[in-house]
């Protein structure tokens, strides 16, 4: 395979790694963790298809792309498309870690809410349940 | 950085799915103890040309199959509670538990009879027969005083009933009024929607009501049929009658519809009429019969006999007959504290040896009163009315009690804040998120190696 192959490939592999976290991030901010996860298999795939890709790039190009692109206008193209993406991505992806980190700052103090605290057990029909600080207990 | 903005614009309505689920969970989770409250789900659906996610409803779980029989059992419950609590203040007073009722009364005055009649010249004796005949009528006026006390009681407690109902219809009202505006500006309304229904409950507890829904409002009505929330207009109910008659329930914007009964009425203002017009008049009816039958009877022979002071003509006991015969009755005047003027003699020549009417008193005992029963057996009735209703109304309450905790835990389990499931949809949320924080470093981690070797 040729160098501007693997190249094609990997912008078109982190273009559409851009979509995704595009909607990770929407579905993280939505606090949808249904579709967070549908998010997360997609993501891996396209994550390890990127690391597959950067490995063969680097076969390919022992010296990096910098020296490849010098004579070539087909590489420095696509090595500035490239960096352009990873940009994107980074920016995006540091977005999309401050939502996960807000959500699941949210989550653990609702849960510790439920789990410390009897009172908040109504007395509405359904079994009653006991904190102990290591999770639930039925208690008939 | 057209990406990131594009981005950015696309969170905008992620932004407000956001805002809207916390607010969901939250509720959710902060009203799990909340009598009445319906947990909530919000309805997320994708828009269209990949512009995300909008919230396009927020619903609750309420169920109103459950709610309807929820209804139903709090009217029963109400009816049997308010009836046993009017009959329990009664029967106190027409028990023979403690062996000082009417029946061991009337025992014991025909037992003084029969002692009196074996010598019927011997003072002591016949002051005996005295005494015993001034507890009877004691023992039977304070009975009937004691239902009267309990009917009173009703009656009150059916006034402050009624006037309960009249607010929670006024409330009703407003909150169908609130309803309708807010739902017309596209919010569901739901927290007071859950409240209205609360109101309803409590509602159906104090009164059979008919409850119909026409648009957002819902639209309450007696059993009869009369209006009592229309929308946003409450009627006003009121009591008419009292004393020894009967209380009639009116409706101020009567419809023209005939009110249906006071069994029909159902809920506690149901019961406590039932009590009042129903079980305790029948009991003091039967008391009253009893009284003015035993009295009658003994009067007709003591008038007709002769005391050791050789003469004719006196009563043996006063009352007044008619309703309220019972309360009215007492030992004579012309006898009281005056053994010799019993007249138990049946012909004057023969003093003071001659039983005759002693024995003929005796023998009321056995005899059928105008109302058909022995004076013993009358007595008994009113206990038995007051008994038996009392433990109907008990049972009645109880199973209906019970099958309100049922019907609850159906309808908490179907529409009730279940912390459990609270629980396990904040697991969830845990876990995709910190699988999200994962992957996320783990494409920060690449990205930075990549961008250092392009």
């Amino acid at each position: 395979m040729q160098l501007i192959d693997v190249l094609d490939q990997e912008v078109t592999t982190y273009e559409a790694l851009v979509g995704v976290t595009q909607r990770e991030h929407q579905a993280l901010l939505a606090f949808e963790p249904v579709r967070t996860e549908a998010v997360l298999a997609e993501k891996t795939a396209l994550l390890e298809r990127g690391h597959e890709l950067r490995q063969l790039r680097e076969r390919l190009a022992p010296d990096g792309l910098s020296v490849a692109s010098e004579d070539l206008p087909a590489i420095r193209e696509r090595r500035e498309r490239l960096r352009s993406l990873l940009s994107a991505l980074s920016e995006l992806n540091q977005l999309a870690m401050l939502q996960a980190t807000r959500q699941l700052r949210w989550v653990r103090a609702r849960r510790r809410d439920l789990v410390g605290d009897d009172a908040t057990y109504g007395p509405r029909g359904l079994s009653p349940f006991r904190g102990h600080g290591l999770g639930l207990n039925a208690q008939a | 950085m057209k990406t990131l903005r594009s981005m950015l614009n696309l969170g905008t309505n992620a932004l407000g799915t956001h805002r809207a689920t916390l607010s969901v969970l939250s509720k959710n989770i902060a009203n799990a103890s909340t009598p009445g409250y319906s947990r909530e789900r919000l309805s997320i659906e994708s828009m269209s040309f990949g512009l995300g996610a909008q919230v396009t409803g927020l619903t609750s779980l309420r169920d109103t199959t459950y709610q309807k029989a929820l209804l139903g059992a709090s009217q029963e419950l109400g009816f049997g509670q308010g009836k046993a609590s009017v009959l329990e203040i009664a029967e106190p007073f027409v028990n023979d538990l403690d062996g000082a009722g009417m029946g061991p009364a009337l025992d014991a005055l025909f037992g003084a009879l029969q002692s009196a009649g074996a010598n019927p010249a011997d003072l002591n004796e016949r002051g005996a027969v005295l005494d015993r005949a001034r507890e009877l009528a004691d023992q039977i006026r304070n009975s009937a005083t004691g239902l009267e006390s309990a009917r009173r009681s009703a009656e009150k407690s059916a006034a402050a009933t009624v006037t309960e109902v009249n607010e929670l219809a006024a409330q009703l009202a407003r909150l169908n009024g609130q309803i309708r505006d807010i739902q017309g500006s596209g919010d569901p309304a739901l927290e007071l929607v859950d409240q209205r229904d609360e109101l309803l409950a409590a509602l159906g507890e104090l009164v059979d009501v008919e409850v119909t829904t026409q648009g957002s409002d819902v639209n309450v009505a007696l059993a009869g049929g009369q209006p009592v929330v229309s929308g946003d207009t409450a009627s006003t109910l009121s009591l008419s009658g009292g004393g020894s008659g009967p209380l009639t329930l009116s409706v101020a914007r009567d419809n023209g519809l005939p009110l249906a009964g006071p069994k029909s009425l159902g809920g506690k203002l149901g019961g406590l009429l039932e009590a009042r017009d129903g079980t305790l008049r029948s009991a003091l009816d039967a008391l009253d019969a009893t009284a003015e039958g035993l009295a009658g009877a003994m009067n007709a022979l003591h008038t007709s006999g002769f005391g050791l002071d050789g003469a004719t003509g006196r009563n043996l006991f006063d009352i007044t007959p008619g309703t309220g015969a019972a309360s009215s009755l007492k030992l004579s005047a012309d006898i009281s504290g005056k053994p010799e003027f019993l007249a138990f003699a049946a012909d004057g020549n023969l003093l003071p040896g001659d039983n005759h009417i002693a024995q003929q008193l005796l023998a009321v005992r056995d005899l059928k009163l105008p109302n058909g029963k022995t004076p013993d057996g009358g007595l008994d009735e009113v206990t038995s009315t007051i008994a038996s209703a009392l433990q109907a109304a008990n049972g009645s309450a109880e199973g209906a009690a019970s099958r309100l905790a049922d019907f609850e835990g159906l309808r908490a389990s179907r529409s009730g804040v279940s912390i459990q499931e609270e629980m396990v949809a904040l697991t969830e949320a845990q876990r995709a998120f910190e699988a999200a924080s994962r992957i996320l470093k783990t494409a920060d981690e690449l990205y930075e190696t990549v961008l250092q070797m392009v």
